[in-house]
């Protein structure tokens, strides 16, 4: 066997496959040094390329997996429990039952007091460290969204396919106006955006913003929710796609008093101040089913943040150069200000897009209360 | 316990040896869908489909010797269609760090899945099944739908360009993809 021929099947033999031939081809590559170090490459090349095959470890997700399962178990201890519990409950009551006179039942016993005491306090503390474990655990999950949105904030956000996008923001309003019957300005990066978001550069006047608001914008806030007295705005600040049917939406919301068309202006210049970050961050993942509609799967609303909103001084813009310089411990929610809302005719579309301007951004610092 | 004693079990029902199944090809066929797709998201979301697809037409798998190719086939054409439906659609995989799945092997390794990645679709798709899942040329011929001649052409060309790509030093940019 040639050379030629011996490179047209080393493929084979190295992995295994050429068992007629590989006598041949061995003896070749015993002669042949050119040969030989070829072999040896490749073997070595398909080792690590089978070591790579074997690589992933796999781990379980955060929200869908972790959450079912933990319920699942949760579900199951709590049965176990209460079976055994019942169990115990019925062989207690058939010992008193037995070995107690009736006489000494009707008795005071101290001890019995003691126990109902030492109960109460157990029930107490037990339910103090559950309020400490679920603050904890809240705790942390905030700090996450924080992270993640910081990072969101900060990163210049791809277009994607305008009809699925729309479609999750579709789904997300919906989820938040059947939930909290908040209303949602209109997604960004649309006509209604846009304009929304040219009312509210700073500058205008308010009643130049109010006049400006896009239709969408006013008719989301119904005369019957006018009436009770309470909204929800919510914000969406941009959807990433993490995948073909999995989306991260992140959210902003802020409780709004009493909506009119006066205060329409106010509810223009938060926006454009972005105090929603005051307010509270929600982290949606959004899941596609079979059927192509995009269904909420996880909503880790953080709530409000026990924090307060550093603001640029009375006189200068939100989205002007001025800014105090936040503290160190600051918890650094940033939202880069010179976004497309300034001028959305650059790329078509009012987009989140923010640019990475570390200026002019609202600063979230932790109230003193804050933990 | 083998394939085919687990693929004839779970036809007969036993979810344990589907789920043992799984267990089995799951970091390989992970690995497979990986190198085919843009992000670990979409090769997740793949293999989740590529399962729920085989668990449900597993009866219909005549050999069940066979299960590794099968459903490296059925991976193979869910990447394909993922990629034909989200032509536009960006992928960020570095902000999350709770993914489907970690890459637990030598630090080496990630210069060659990089540069894996750079291949020609159709090169990383027979690397992948060769040496990912280690099926036979015929095999891979009969899920990429070509002669066993262009397998063979395709894994040489594939063997010389990673050659290529290894010796030149390729940049580190796998924090986009893992």
């Amino acid at each position: 066997m040639n050379c030629e021929q011996t490179r047209e099947r080393l493929e084979s033999f190295v992995v295994g496959e050429a068992e007629d031939e590989a006598q041949a081809i061995a003896d070749h590559l015993s002669t042949c040094a050119v040969c030989a170090t070829q072999e040896a490459s490749l073997r070595r090349l398909v080792g690590e390329l089978r070591q790579v095959g074997d690589a992933f470890r796999p781990r379980l997700l955060p929200a869908e997996l972790t959450l079912v399962r933990a319920a699942a178990q949760a579900r199951r201890r709590r049965r176990a429990l209460l079976a055994a519990a019942c169990v115990v409950g019925l062989f207690a009551a058939l010992v008193v039952a037995l070995s107690v006179p009736a006489s000494a039942r009707r008795l005071p016993l101290p001890v019995g007091r003691e126990l109902q005491r030492l109960g109460v306090r157990t029930g107490r503390l037990n339910a103090d460290l559950g309020a400490t474990k679920t603050a904890l655990a809240r705790a942390r999950a905030e700090l996450a969204v924080r992270r993640q949105a910081q990072w969101f904030a900060a990163t210049p956000e791809p277009r994607t396919n305008s009809g699925r996008e729309a479609r999750i923001l579709a789904s997300v309003a919906a989820f938040f106006g059947a939930r909290a019957a908040a209303a949602m300005p209109a997604p960004i990066g649309t006509e209604a955006q846009t304009r929304l978001a040219q009312a509210t550069v700073p500058g205008s006047q308010a009643a130049k913003a109010s006049a400006s608001l896009a239709p969408s914008m006013r008719s989301a806030f119904s005369p019957a929710s006018r009436l009770s007295g309470a909204q929800t705005v919510v914000v969406v600040m941009g959807v990433r796609m993490l995948s073909t049917r999995r989306a991260i939406v992140f959210v902003g919301t802020f409780d709004y008093p009493l909506w009119s068309d006066s205060s329409t202006a106010s509810v223009a210049s938060l926006l454009a101040r972005q105090e929603y970050w005051r307010e509270s961050v929600h982290r949606v993942v959004l899941l596609r089913n079979a059927r192509g509609r995009w269904l909420v799967a996880e909503d880790l609303s953080v709530g409000p943040p026990a924090a307060t909103v550093s603001l640029p001084p009375a006189g200068v813009s939100a989205y002007g150069s001025t800014v105090p310089a936040a503290p160190s411990d600051h918890m650094a929610i940033t939202r880069p200000t010179s976004s497309p809302l300034q001028s959305p005719s650059a790329s078509g579309t009012a987009t989140a897009t923010p640019s990475a301007t570390p200026s002019a951004t609202p600063t979230v610092t932790p109230s003193p209360s804050s933990p | 316990m083998d394939d085919r004693t687990l693929v004839e079990s779970a036809q007969r029902g036993s979810r344990e040896a589907f789920a043992v199944l799984v267990a089995g090809h799951e970091r390989s066929l992970y690995g497979t869908a990986l190198s085919l797709s843009r992000s670990s998201w979409d090769a997740s979301d793949a293999l989740q489909d590529a399962f729920v697809e085989a668990f449900v037409k597993l009866r219909k798998l005549r050999d069940p010797g066979k299960f590794g190719p099968w459903v490296s086939a059925i991976l193979v054409n869910k990447c394909r269609d993922a990629r034909r439906r989200n032509r536009t659609v960006p992928t960020d995989d570095a902000l999350f760090e709770s993914q489907a799945y970690e890459f637990a092997g030598p630090e080496t390794s990630l210069d060659l899945l990089d540069a894996l990645r750079d291949l020609d679709e159709q090169l990383r798709v027979v690397v992948a099944l060769r040496y990912f899942r280690d099926l036979k040329v015929d095999e891979i011929a009969e899920i990429v739908g070509c002669p066993s001649g262009t397998v063979k052409s395709r894994l040489n060309r594939a063997i010389a360009a990673l050659h290529e790509r290894l010796e030149r030093g390729h940049p580190l940019d796998l924090e986009v993809m893992l």
